[in-house]
């Protein structure tokens, strides 16, 4: 930069740099301590500074800067709008855990402006944003449920996600109250969701997996419950569950490195119908896994604990996902109980193991805290036998 | 006519600017959105929003991405049926509740500018009192 002054006046090289520093340096220095980040240069419109500032943000991983670098590409203030390029910033902005981006990845999905216009990915990235609190995003998703725009029409997935947002946006109340009186109040079919997508979100309070889904028709009083299993060559395991009334959630990651598969089941008066199992690479699983048995014994009880473990090996190995608990609760009995009726063939299955217990033995108890495609067996030895 | 004129000079310096905040640009900001803007039509002498013109406002509102410094124009008018005072006071109505209509779908509302411009400007130049559809209109544009 000093050159320039050395050659305007190369007779007198103090009064060149003086007035150098009077016509590039002090400003560039007072242009330098103007803006606190990216951010505050945008607020004043000063986008070429913007982009500087952010440039350097997003360097260091600056989720906000990625987001604003995307909206000054997209809406071409520091040159010719690049949308494809502004897509690409608001995507990965929108993995670093910002929902104002994936609302913007979402609303470019369902335009077709910066990537081909597809609207179940739209549906998805709605869902993703309105799970990180973007309340358009949430009014949009409700006109994609109520119109059966990039979804299957459900006017009670509609309800829900209008009702989400009822208080900050006038719309959501009224396209509410619209719905109110049409609306069938669900359906008497328990249909089985379909999934639309998966995405792992690195959120400076850690990693989340964030499902979305759509379904046919929600039944009445109906809830999702999601099952999140870890995968590979240890066989699965339970990894996390959640449940909501909407068509999406959020679960908490331990880490995004873990392998894992999902699905959601679609619950209401007393039956399920559940989604296929998905890994995180948005695949069908190959080999799903052929329920879970969940094995409850008293602390003390080291029969009980070793005959766990016996018919748990072997359940493993044909395919099961097994958990073993220790219980103080009081067990006169060993017994398997289930709480749906489409799992009464897995239980009788299970039961068939269970000394004293036998094929006819397994329980339909829907009171218990089980979840889909889950038997419970608690065994117990008498005190006479240890 | 005279009165009309009168009245278009008016309009022209108090074009009615209902939050206007627009940020100082000093980029370009000419391809923002490839779109030619929406058109609202309303019934003589209605500023009330129909179920189809509400699908209009979603529709406009889906399009305006978060972060966006662009100011969204609303443009009311009226025909020229009745005079000039009320027209500009509906055609003001009229750019009010789009505007209402898109902050309640949560478009900040500094990114919205209301213009009504009574009988000036029409979509459709026509004599006084004619009754003309074109013209009973709310339009959204971008800048």
């Amino acid at each position: 930069m000093l050159i320039t002054g050395r050659r305007v006046l190369p007779g007198d090289k103090g009064v060149a740099f003086l007035i150098f520093a009077a016509a590039f340096v002090l400003p560039w220095a007072s242009w330098a301590q103007s803006y606190e980040n990216g951010q505050a240069a945008y607020a004043e419109g000063d986008w070429l500074a913007a982009e500087r500032l952010w440039q350097e943000e997003a360097a260091e991983g600056s989720a906000v800067a990625l987001l604003g670098m995307g909206n000054l590409y997209d809406f071409g203030l520091v040159g010719t709008s690049d949308p494809e390029r502004a897509f690409s910033l608001y995507l990965s902005a929108a993995k670093g855990g910002l929902a104002e981006a994936a609302f913007n990845v979402a609303v470019m999905h369902d335009s077709g402006i910066g990537t081909p216009q597809d609207l179940g990915a739209a549906a998805s990235w709605y869902s993703f944003a309105a799970l990180g609190g973007n309340a358009r995003a949430a009014y949009n998703l409700g006109q994609f449920f109520a119109d059966g725009v990039g979804v299957e029409q459900n006017e009670e997935l509609a309800a829900y996600w209008y009702q989400t947002v009822a208080e900050s946006l006038a719309s959501a109340r009224e396209g509410f109250v619209a719905l109110s009186p049409t609306r069938t109040n669900g359906s008497a079919e328990v249909s089985a969701p379909k999934p639309l997508s998966m995405e792992v979100f690195s959120l400076p309070s850690g990693v989340e997996a964030r499902m979305a889904w759509q379904n046919q028709s929600t039944a009445s009083d109906a809830f999702y419950h999601v099952d999140l299993i870890r995968i590979g060559s240890d066989g699965p395991a339970p990894l996390a569950t959640a449940q909501t009334s909407g068509s999406a959630v959020a679960i908490d990651l331990n880490s995004p490195e873990i392998p894992f598969a999902w699905r959601v089941a679609h619950i209401a008066a007393g039956n399920y119908a559940a989604s296929a199992w998905m890994t995180n690479r948005g695949e069908p699983m190959t080999m799903p896994p052929a329920g879970v048995v969940r094995f409850e014994f008293a602390p003390d009880d080291r029969r009980a604990e070793g005959l766990a473990y016996r018919l748990g090996g072997a359940m493993e190995r044909s395919g099961s996902i097994v958990v073993y608990s220790e219980s103080d609760r009081e067990m006169n009995t060993s017994a398997v109980r289930y709480r749906y009726p489409q799992d009464a063939a897995f239980a009788a299955n299970v039961a068939a193991f269970l000394p004293g217990v036998g094929v006819a033995g397994a329980r339909l108890d829907p009171e218990s805290d089980t979840a889909p495609e889950e038997v419970h067996v608690t065994i117990t030895f008498e005190r006479g036998d240890e | 006519m005279q009165v009309r004129a009168f009245f278009t000079a008016i309009i022209a310096a108090l074009l009615l600017v209902a939050p206007v905040m627009a940020q100082q640009t000093s980029g370009t900001t000419e391809n923002v959105e490839p779109e030619e803007g929406i058109t609202i039509l309303f019934t003589t002498g209605s500023s009330a929003l129909r179920d189809e013109q509400q699908s209009q406002l979603d529709q406009a509102s889906r399009l305006f991405r978060d972060g966006n410094p662009v100011v969204m124009i609303i443009t009311g008018t009226a025909d020229t049926v009745g005079s000039p005072m009320a027209n500009l006071d509906l055609s003001i109505r009229r750019a009010r509740a789009v505007a209402s209509g898109l902050v309640d779908r949560g478009i900040p509302i500094e990114r919205l500018q209301v213009l009504g411009q009574g009988n000036s400007e029409l979509p459709e130049a026509t004599q006084d009192e004619v009754s003309n559809a074109n013209n009973r209109s709310a339009r959204i544009t971008w800048r």
